[in-house]
């Protein structure tokens, strides 16, 4: 195993956590202001994934394919959530989980009734193609970078209007005491939709950048939000500072683990373990402290 | 606010008209149960297998509802429990073992040993931690099953022999499965009735309620949880041999966090915490399923559509549309 | 507290009522009239066609359907001579809702013949409904190894390639190339691991490391920084659908198109991703049972009228529902549509008497084809698009290793 090998590893870990974290601090916001469970949220990975796609082919403009794609997914982010999603503030967990579930379900479905069964194709900008010399002999694809560089910059942009203005400091109330900033006279609806689209965008810019890596396909963001969800228990709902450290550990966890453990345990036990660890460390994490390693104690 | 009856839902007094809507609830049941014990002796094995299907689901459902409806606990995990009971079905064969009294015990043990471990650890989590403390143990399992690889791994491998009721009684053959599930989904329906009004049941509905409350009176809903949470286990691991008999079957698909939610939606279709709602519900998830499918390709489409309107537009399920009385929990 | 709810929550009891008893009666009524209307003995033949139109493979499914109505449109309504109807099912790349599809098509539909099917664990769970139905099924993709051997029923026809065939003959021609430390790398289910055994069958090289990625996975960073730093100067890969797609194009941006040569076979990449891989696909050899410039009259013919119905050349699922359904069509034509004469119906299948789009192709004992494995390379045509070009025969008439473990004859 080489210093080489390590090197490249770990960036690769990074840069999935970041991803993870994108879909993960949108989570845990959307359920630390709102007290919303989101099944929905890989969706909106997706959209993203598909609007880019969309938007590449109609402009060779990259910044104006992107802004495009965001503002598609913001524009659906929003009439979900005006729609769908306000009436279910007030609902039990159960009534939330199911309706986004059977949002999740209706536009994995819908993506294909419109663009069809086939991945569709995205590609990366030209200037992001081509890799980087990282330290001796070794390369890493610029785009992979970009990735990382573009998750951090979001994470630290949303961190910035969360500490450093009103609206930031108004979302930060809300989602400790709601009824409070209500009676204060703060339009909580027009938050939440906007908690909510924040949220949404989050995920999106994941997909907008992982599509030109991986498939775009209906579906592809189930996976993520799974691991992002787990991210946000063992983080602790509605801390941050939780979802970035537990989205770097499981990242780096995941991209390790998968060459450590076949090598530890022999290959059957070595896969499903490595598979699995995400899930494992979430059920040592809350056997040892059921609000997460940041988080409150549960509503 | 008077509490959801703690007593037989159907037992509570109607608010118009003297056992109006018990009869009614009890008129509808009776036809539907009729229907149902007809279908097999109409020699439509397509029609019998639907039956089985949907008494099959009835009974993971009804599992299910112990755990939501009375115990307020929401598991995106309860498919698990069901690829349990599917795999022992196709285990327990290889090992020479057929008769059901062997593999439906063995099944509801292996069931409920899980459920408690795992319950163990999740009930200690609770709102949303609880849900997906559920769903990572489910893909736990899920991952150990797919990682199987002498038992073909994510692809599954053909059910060896179907379960053997004794003498010439197969499970294999549609209608002694339709029977034997029906008849299993009547005790378990009186088996919930017994639960929800026993003492811990009881302790369990007033947990759901107002914990706080519960605690200052010196009772941990704990305990009672976690038998619950046993109990939903080994119930949905039984309707999982049904179903390896029914498809001949046995791969992790059984268990996946897909069909634990088709499972929410059965049960919120037909009304938590009614026992017989998520029986309705169930019936008319599978049915629902295959009308749409027979439609159009994009019948998934349609199903999630169905999903959001019932939960945003009905304020009951199937059980509350036809009593007129809402299940507890606000579904 | 006023509990409101529960009086405005009610609708008038007759309409409720009313509502009920048609449901229950509706339900009762179609179960009545479904076992009052039993089909007859048809006066034409009803030929079930399921495959996985929705599901993980989903893009198999449909491409197979494409190319099955090439053929309807050429066969005109009628299956050697007789006329026909279809009727269709989704297997939805699940074995449980195949098994369900399977008994609506059998035994509500009562159709005479069955054809389709995707995914290999699909074909494992519908052969028992099958046989015990005692109805003939021929099969357009794929072909586990336990139903080439233990497990194989006469009423099973594969018209596809046994799992091993895709890949025939791949080990010694890496070797040929010069391979000396081969990766082989797959997606961890049964075919994955038939696939690229397959593929190491005969390599004469030394195998650096084989390895599987789970079925989710979609970056492969990893795998692909751990092929890089082991020297190896050869790949092989199995990925279909959406995994295949992620590989090529994150294979191409790690660099290392042109520095380590990537083999596979159609399942990687063909004409139903190449829109999705781009130039990232280019020169990927890649070994195939068909392919769409295979050079025969048949092919050429059914390729045309592919093109102009979809807009690009057909993908080797395509071929073989095509194929699938000429066989039929020869066979019936041979029995004279006398189809339930089950011993002439059977033997006139097994003599495969049909011209099929790959070039020679006939049954094993096991009813599993024999037929050759090309190889071909991901190459440009002057217009842009993307094609595979035939390089060489890397098997001819090839067999599968299974036969040995049939009973039949």
């Amino acid at each position: 195993m080489s210093a080489g090998l390590l090197l490249e590893q770990a960036f690769n870990g990074l840069q999935l956590g970041m991803i993870v974290f994108l879909m993960a601090v949108g989570a845990t916001l959307a359920f630390g202001v709102m007290n919303l469970i989101n099944l929905a949220h890989g969706s909106m990975l997706m959209l993203g994934a598909y609007f880019i796609a969309a938007a590449a082919a109609w402009t060779s403009v990259f910044p104006l394919a992107f802004a495009a794609a965001v503002l598609m997914v913001a524009a659906v982010a929003l009439a979900v959530e005006l729609v769908i999603i306000k009436p279910l503030y007030r609902r039990g967990h159960l009534d939330q989980v199911l309706a986004t579930f059977g949002v999740s379900i209706a536009l994995n479905e819908g993506v294909i009734m419109i663009w069809g069964r086939e991945a569709v194709y995205a590609s990366p900008p030209s200037w992001l193609e081509g890799a980087v010399s990282i330290g001796p002999g070794f390369q890493y694809p610029l785009y992979r970078l970009a990735i990382t560089a573009v998750a951090s910059a979001a994470g630290l942009g949303l961190w910035l209007l969360l500490t450093r203005t009103r609206l930031g400091m108004r979302i930060r109330a809300g989602a400790e005491k709601g009824e409070m900033i209500g009676a204060l006279g703060v339009n909580v609806g027009a938050m939440f939709s906007g908690v909510f689209v924040i949220s949404a965008v989050l995920a999106a810019l994941g997909g907008i950048m992982l599509g030109p890596l991986i498939a775009v396909q209906s579906g592809m963001g189930d996976p993520l939000l799974i691991l992002a969800l787990a991210v946000v228990v063992i983080g602790g709902v509605g801390s941050l500072k939780g979802a970035l450290l537990a989205s770097l550990a499981v990242g780096l966890l995941d991209t390790f683990g998968r060459m450590a453990w076949p090598a530890l345990c022999g290959e059957l036990i070595g896969n499903i373990v490595a598979n699995a660890s995400v899930y494992i460390l979430m059920a040592l994490v809350i056997a040892v402290r059921p609000a997460g390693l940041f988080g409150v104690a549960a509503r | 606010m008077p509490a959801p009856s703690l007593r037989e839902p159907d037992d509570a007094p109607p608010e118009d008209g003297p056992g109006s809507r018990r009869r009614l609830l009890r008129a509808v049941l009776f036809a539907l149960l009729l229907a149902a014990l007809a279908v097999p002796l109409l020699g439509q094995p397509y029609y019998t297998k639907l039956v089985a299907r949907m008494a099959i689901f009835a009974i993971a459902a009804l599992s299910l509802d112990l755990l939501v409806g009375y115990g307020g606990l929401v598991s995106f995990g309860h498919a698990a429990f069901f690829g349990i009971g599917v795999y022992t079905a196709g285990l327990l064969p290889m090992l020479g073992i057929r008769q059901a009294v062997v593999i439906v015990p063995a099944a509801a043990l292996a069931g409920a040993l899980v459920g408690c471990v795992t319950g163990a650890v999740s009930l200690r989590a609770s709102g949303l931690y609880f849900i997906f403390i559920t769903l990572a143990f489910a893909e736990m399992i899920f991952y150990i099953a797919q990682g199987l690889r002498m038992f073909g791994g994510d692809d599954g491998f053909r059910l060896p022999a179907a379960t053997l009721l004794g003498g010439e009684l197969s499970l294999g053959h549609p209608v002694v499965l339709a029977y034997t599930m029906i008849g299993l989904l009547l005790v378990f329906i009186y088996a919930g009735r017994r639960i929800a009004a026993s003492r811990f049941g009881q302790v369990v509905v007033a947990a759901r309620d107002d914990e706080g409350k519960l605690r200052a009176i010196g009772l941990s809903p704990f305990p009672g949880r976690l038998l619950l949470y046993t109990i939903a286990s080994a119930m949905c691991a039984v309707a999982g041999v049904g179903f390896a008999n029914l498809v001949e079957y046995v791969s992790p698909a059984s268990m996946s966090w897909i069909q634990s939610g088709e499972f929410l939606f059965m049960v919120i279709l037909g009304s938590a915490a009614t026992l017989v709602g998520p029986v309705l519900g169930a019936a008319a998830y599978v049915g629902l399923e295959q009308v749409l499918s027979s439609w159009t390709e994009h019948w998934m489409f349609w199903l999630g559509v169905i999903l959001v309107l019932r939960v945003l537009l009905l304020r009951q399920g199937l059980y509350g549309l036809i009593t007129g009385r809402r299940g507890a929990g606000g579904a | 507290m006023i509990d409101k709810r529960r009086r405005c929550d009610r609708q008038p009891l007759p309409q409720r009522l009313g509502v009920t008893v048609a449901i229950c009666l509706a339900a009762a009524l179609g179960a009545l009239a479904a076992a009052a209307a039993r089909a007859q003995a048809p006066a034409t033949i009803k030929l079930g066609f399921i495959v996985a139109l929705s599901g993980p493979l989903n893009v198999v499914g449909n491409e197979q359907k494409r190319g099955f109505e090439v053929a309807l449109d050429q066969l005109g309504g009628k299956l050697g001579g007789i006329p026909f109807e279809v009727v269709p099912g989704d297997s939805k790349t699940n074995p449980g809702a195949t098994v369900q599809e399977l008994s609506r098509l059998i035994e509500k539909e009562h159709v005479d013949l069955l054809t389709g099917l995707t995914a290999s664990n699909e074909l494992v769970a519908a052969i028992k409904p099958i046989s015990d139905a005692k109805i003939f099924f021929v099969g357009m993709n794929g072909g586990p190894a336990v139903l080439a051997g233990e497990q194989c029923s006469p009423y099973y026809f594969n018209a596809s390639f046994q799992n091993a065939q895709l890949t025939e003959g791949m080990g010694p021609y890496m070797a040929q190339k010069g391979v000396r430390k081969l990766w082989l790398i797959g997606l961890d289910y049964e075919a994955g691991h038939e696939h690229t055994n397959a593929a190491r069958k005969g390599y004469t090289g030394e195998v650096v490391n084989h390895t599987f990625t789970p079925l989710t996975q979609l970056d492969f960073a990893g795998d692909i920084a751990k092929i890089r730093a082991s020297g190896a100067d050869g790949v092989f890969a199995f990925y279909p659908g959406a995994p295949g797609i992620a590989f090529v194009r994150q294979w191409a941006q790690a660099g290392l198109s042109d520095k380590i040569p990537l083999f596979s076979n159609v399942a990687l990449s063909e004409p139903t991703v190449f829109q999705a891989q781009g130039k990232t696909a280019l020169g990927i050899i890649v070994s195939a049972n068909y392919f769409a410039a295979i050079d025969n009259p048949r092919n050429r013919k059914f390729v045309q009228d592919f093109r102009a119905k979809f807009g690009r050349d057909p993908a080797s699922y395509a071929g073989m529902a095509y194929d699938a359904m000429m066989l039929i069509d020869a066979a019936v034509r041979e029995v004279k549509g006398n189809i339930r004469d089950q011993t002439a119906f059977r033997a006139a299948l097994k003599r495969a008497d049909f011209e099929s789009v790959r070039g020679p192709f006939k049954f094993n004992r096991n009813q599993q084809p024999i037929q050759n494995t090309y190889v071909t390379v991901v190459d440009q045509r002057p217009d842009g698009s993307l094609y595979l070009k035939q390089t060489g025969v890397i098997a001819r008439d090839a067999q599968d290793d299974f036969v040995d473990k049939c009973p039949m004859k």
